[in-house]
C-alpha cells in the first residue's frame, strides 16, 4: 500500500480507510482538491477532515460535545474551518499532538503514523459493528 | 505595476493611510447609507458541502416563507463552490456541486427576486485551500462577478500573504511589525535659514530613554523598543475600544533645517519584531505624517542591531514628531480589499456590489473598512462546528474564544460608534438560529442583539427546517425586531447599563457573562428601543432593572431625531416587540421584569 516515501500522499491515506478517491468523493469524505493533489504529502490539517467526515458518515458517529480537551492545542484556532475536524479527531485519540501543545496543522503524516492512525481507526470500527 | 508576490499593495495616497482612517473620507467612490444587508449565507448551514441543489432550495424556501417580503433578500455562496485551481486564469464552479455554473444559479436566483451572493479570499487561496485567491487576480476576479451578475461579495483573508494571517507563513510577520529599535542619530546637514552646511555634532537619542511610546502595545525592553505594530484582533482578549496600534516617537527640539536620520534597529520574522520600517514626520501640528520611510530594512542577524542608511529629512520651525512605527497590518489589507473596490468599478462602475470584509477582526477593521467596504467581520468565527446537508452543525451560548452568542456580542456592542449610514456596519458573524446547542430563548435573544446591533442579518441554517408559525419562524420574522435593524436613521445600539461594572458602560469591554445589558437605539420615527439582555445561562437576573428616560437621554440624546419631545413628553407608549403588547408609561421609567437565563426584552418606547 505505501510507496517509499517518508512521507503518505493524500491518495494513499484515503485508500488507507478502504476507499478509492472517486468512492471517498462521493461519499463526500474526500473533496475535489483531494483528486487533484492525489499524490502531494497529506498535512495532517487535511487528515483529520477526511478522517472526520469519515466517521460522521461512514462510521456514523456523532460530533462529540465536550470538546474541551482540544483547547490545549494552541494551534487550534489557527485554521478556522479546521477547528473542530481537529477536536473531533483529537478527542478521540485517533491523532495526536504534533509536538506538546501543537496539533502541527502543516506538518505531514509519516508512515508510522498513518499506521498508528489506521489502528486506532479499526479499533473506533470494531465498537460501532 | 507588475505584481510581485513579495511586495505588498502600495499606499496610492495619503488616503490609504493609517492617518487618514478617522477622517471619514471612503476611497473609490464607495457608495454609502446601505441598511444593514440581510439574507442567507451557506457557510453556518452546509459548510463546503453546499450545492446548487441546496442554493436554489433555499431560495425557494426564501419565497415559500415570506421572507422576501421581511427583506432577507441576499443569498450567499461561502467557500466550497470552486475548483481548486483557476481555468484560464479564472475562478471556475465546482462541476459536480455547481454543475451549472454561477450564471445559472444567478439568474435562478434574480428570477426569484432575491441577491446573489458570493465568496473569495484577499489571499492566495480560499480558507479551504482552493488555490482561486483574489490576490494578484482582482481585476480578473471582478469582471467575472459582475458578468455573473453578483450584488454581493464575502472576502475572506486566509493565506494572506503580507501579514501572519491564517495559513500564512507565520514569517509574514516581518510585514507588519517594526525591527526592534535602540536610537535615532540626527546630523545636520544645513541650515533652514542659509542652506550653508552645518558642523553641528551628529545628536543620539536613545529609544529606551529619549523616546515617547505612543498608543499600546510596544514596550521598552531592556535599551529597546519592540513591539511596535497593530494588535490582532481576532481573538477576543483586546477591546475595540481606545488605541489598538503603537508608535516610538520622538519629538524634535532641533533647529530648522536639513538632517540626515538613521535608525538603530534589529530585525525578526515574529510577532512583535519585523522588518518593515515606516518612518513619519509631523510638523507644527500636521495632522498626517510625511512618510520618508516606508520600506523593508536589511534584515541583521541573531538580534544584533545595525544603522539604517542616512534618509534625509526637513525639520521645520515649531514641534516635529519623529514617528517609527508600522501601519501596515491595516494598511496593506486596506490596500488589497480597495484592489480588488477598484477591479469592481472598473468591470461596472455603476454597480452596487456590497462588499463584506471577512478578515475576522485581525486588521482591526473598524477602523479604517469603510473606505472600501459596508461590513466588518469584528472577531474569529462565531461557531467552527457547521452543519451539512442533514446536520444543523452547533452553536454556543458562550466560549473562552470566539465561538458562541455571547463573546460576539460581548465585543460588537461596544463598537456602535465605528458604525452608521455614513461607516458601515459591524459583523458579528453569521446568525446561528437553527443550530442544535441554542433554545429557543436563546435564539431569541440572538435575534433581538443582532437586530438593535444594526448587524448583518444573515440566517446560517437550512430553512427546510422552518416551517411558518413555528418557534424559529417566529423569531426570525419579528417584523418589529427587524425594523430595529432596517431603521432609515441607521444608528447602532448603545449599551447604557451594565449591572457588573461601574465604568461607562459604552466603552467598557466586558467578557464576564454573569450581568444584565441595556441596550438603547434612537428611531427614525422619534422612539427609542430598549432593550435587556441577561447574559447568565444558569441564572436568571437577580432583580427587575429600571431605567430612566434621563439615562436614555444622558447616552443617546445627541443622536435622537427629537430629543426635546422624548425628554419633555407627558407619557409614553410602551410596546413590547415580542408579545406585541402595548402599555403607557407616564414616569418616564421603565422596567424590565426578572430575565430568564439569556433572556431578553425589548420595548419600543414613543414619547406621546
Amino acid at each position: 500500500m505505501y510507496s517509499d516515501k517518508k512521507y503518505l500522499s493524500r491518495g494513499e491515506f484515503i485508500e488507507q480507510l478502504g476507499y478509492s478517491i472517486e468512492e471517498a468523493i462521493e461519499l463526500g469524505i474526500a473533496e475535489t482538491e483531494d483528486r487533484l493533489f492525489f499524490e502531494k504529502n497529506i498535512e495532517r490539517r487535511t487528515a483529520v477532515r477526511i478522517i472526520h467526515e469519515y466517521m460522521k458518515r461512514c462510521l456514523n458517529l456523532p460530533d462529540l460535545d465536550d470538546i474541551s480537551e482540544a483547547e490545549k492545542l494552541k494551534d487550534l484556532y489557527d485554521c478556522h474551518i479546521c477547528v473542530n475536524h481537529i477536536a473531533q479527531v483529537f478527542c478521540r485519540g485517533i491523532m495526536n499532538e504534533y509536538k506538546p501543545g501543537e496539533f502541527g496543522l502543516k506538518c505531514y503524516i509519516s508512515k508510522e503514523e498513518a499506521k498508528n492512525i489506521a489502528k486506532r481507526i479499526n479499533d473506533i470500527r470494531g465498537l460501532t459493528c | 505595476m507588475k505584481f510581485d508576490i513579495e511586495r505588498p499593495y502600495e499606499p496610492k495616497n495619503s488616503e490609504y493611510r493609517f492617518d487618514s482612517f478617522a477622517s471619514g473620507k471612503t476611497l473609490l467612490n464607495k457608495k454609502k447609507n446601505i441598511l444593514p444587508p440581510m439574507g442567507w449565507n451557506s457557510w453556518n448551514a452546509f459548510g463546503s458541502g453546499n450545492t446548487e441543489k441546496l442554493t436554489k432550495i433555499m431560495a425557494d424556501c426564501f419565497i415559500e416563507l415570506g421572507l422576501d417580503k421581511l427583506g432577507y433578500k441576499y443569498l450567499v455562496l461561502d467557500d466550497g463552490c470552486y475548483l481548486p485551481e483557476r481555468v484560464d486564469g479564472k475562478v471556475a464552479n465546482e462541476e459536480t456541486k455547481f454543475s451549472q455554473g454561477f450564471k445559472a444559479l444567478s439568474d435562478y436566483i434574480h428570477s426569484k427576486g432575491l441577491k446573489f451572493g458570493m465568496y473569495n479570499d484577499v489571499g492566495t487561496n480560499l480558507c479551504a485551500g482552493a488555490y482561486v485567491g483574489t490576490c494578484g487576480h482582482e481585476e480578473t476576479d471582478a469582471q467575472c462577478y459582475v458578468n455573473w451578475g453578483v450584488d454581493f461579495l464575502k472576502v475572506d483573508n486566509c493565506y494572506y500573504p503580507w501579514d501572519n494571517a491564517t495559513f500564512s507563513d507565520a514569517q509574514n510577520a516581518r510585514y507588519v511589525y517594526a525591527p526592534n529599535i535602540k536610537s535615532i542619530s540626527l546630523e545636520k546637514v544645513s541650515d533652514e535659514a542659509d542652506g550653508k552646511a552645518s558642523n553641528t555634532n551628529t545628536a543620539i537619542k536613545s529609544a529606551a530613554s529619549d523616546g515617547v511610546l505612543w498608543g499600546e502595545g510596544a514596550y521598552v525592553k531592556e535599551d529597546y523598543v519592540t513591539s511596535i505594530g497593530t494588535f490582532d484582533g481576532t481573538g477576543p482578549e483586546h477591546s475595540p475600544v481606545g488605541p489598538l496600534s503603537s508608535e516610538l516617537r520622538f519629538i524634535i527640539s532641533e533647529a530648522p533645517g536639513e538632517y540626515l536620520l538613521k535608525v538603530e534597529y534589529s530585525t525578526g520574522r515574529e510577532v512583535g519584531v519585523g522588518s518593515w520600517l515606516q518612518i513619519g514626520i509631523n510638523r507644527a501640528e500636521s495632522a498626517e505624517a510625511d512618510i520618508v520611510y516606508d520600506d523593508f530594512v536589511e534584515e541583521t542577524k541573531n538580534g544584533s542591531f545595525a544603522w539604517t542608511e542616512p534618509i534625509k529629512i526637513s525639520i521645520s520651525h515649531g514641534e516635529n514628531i519623529i514617528r517609527i512605527m508600522n501601519h501596515r497590518r491595516q494598511e496593506n489589507t486596506l490596500c488589497s480589499y480597495a484592489k480588488l473596490l477598484e477591479g469592481l468599478n472598473k468591470a461596472d462602475p455603476n454597480h452596487n456590489i456590497i462588499l463584506s470584509l471577512c478578515e475576522w477582526g485581525k486588521t482591526q477593521p473598524h477602523q479604517w473598512g469603510y473606505k472600501v467596504g459596508d461590513s466588518w467581520r469584528i472577531l474569529n468565527d462565531i461557531t467552527f462546528r457547521v452543519g451539512a446537508d442533514g446536520d444543523p452543525g452547533h452553536a454556543d451560548w458562550e466560549s473562552d474564544y470566539t465561538p458562541g452568542v455571547a463573546p460576539q456580542y460581548n465585543k460588537a456592542v461596544i463598537m456602535d460608534e465605528f458604525a452608521g449610514l455614513d461607516l458601515g456596519w459591524n459583523d458579528p458573524d453569521m446568525m446561528m438560529i437553527g443550530m442544535d446547542g441554542l433554545d429557543m430563548t436563546q435564539c431569541a435573544t440572538h435575534m433581538a442583539m443582532w437586530c438593535i446591533m444594526n448587524s448583518p442579518l444573515m440566517l446560517g441554517l437550512d430553512l427546510r427546517r422552518v416551517n411558518k408559525g413555528d418557534d424559529i419562524y417566529t423569531i426570525i420574522t419579528n417584523t418589529d425586531l427587524i425594523a430595529l435593524n432596517q431603521d432609515r436613521l441607521g444608528i447602532q445600539g448603545k449599551r447604557i447599563y451594565c449591572s457588573n461594572i461601574v465604568t461607562d458602560p459604552s466603552t467598557t469591554y466586558v467578557r464576564d457573562n454573569k450581568r444584565v445589558d441595556a441596550v438603547a437605539k434612537p428611531l427614525s420615527d422619534g422612539s427609542v428601543a430598549l432593550a435587556f439582555f441577561n447574559l447568565d445561562k444558569d441564572n436568571k437576573s437577580d432583580s427587575q432593572i429600571t431605567i430612566s428616560k434621563d439615562d436614555i437621554i444622558s447616552f443617546i440624546g445627541n443622536k435622537m431625531v427629537n430629543k426635546e419631545c422624548f425628554e419633555k413628553a407627558g407619557s409614553y407608549e410602551i410596546r413590547n416587540l415580542w408579545t406585541k403588547e402595548t402599555a403607557t408609561n407616564s414616569d418616564g421609567k421603565f422596567t424590565a421584569p426578572v430575565l430568564e437565563p439569556c433572556g431578553n426584552y425589548v420595548i419600543k418606547i414613543t414619547p406621546v
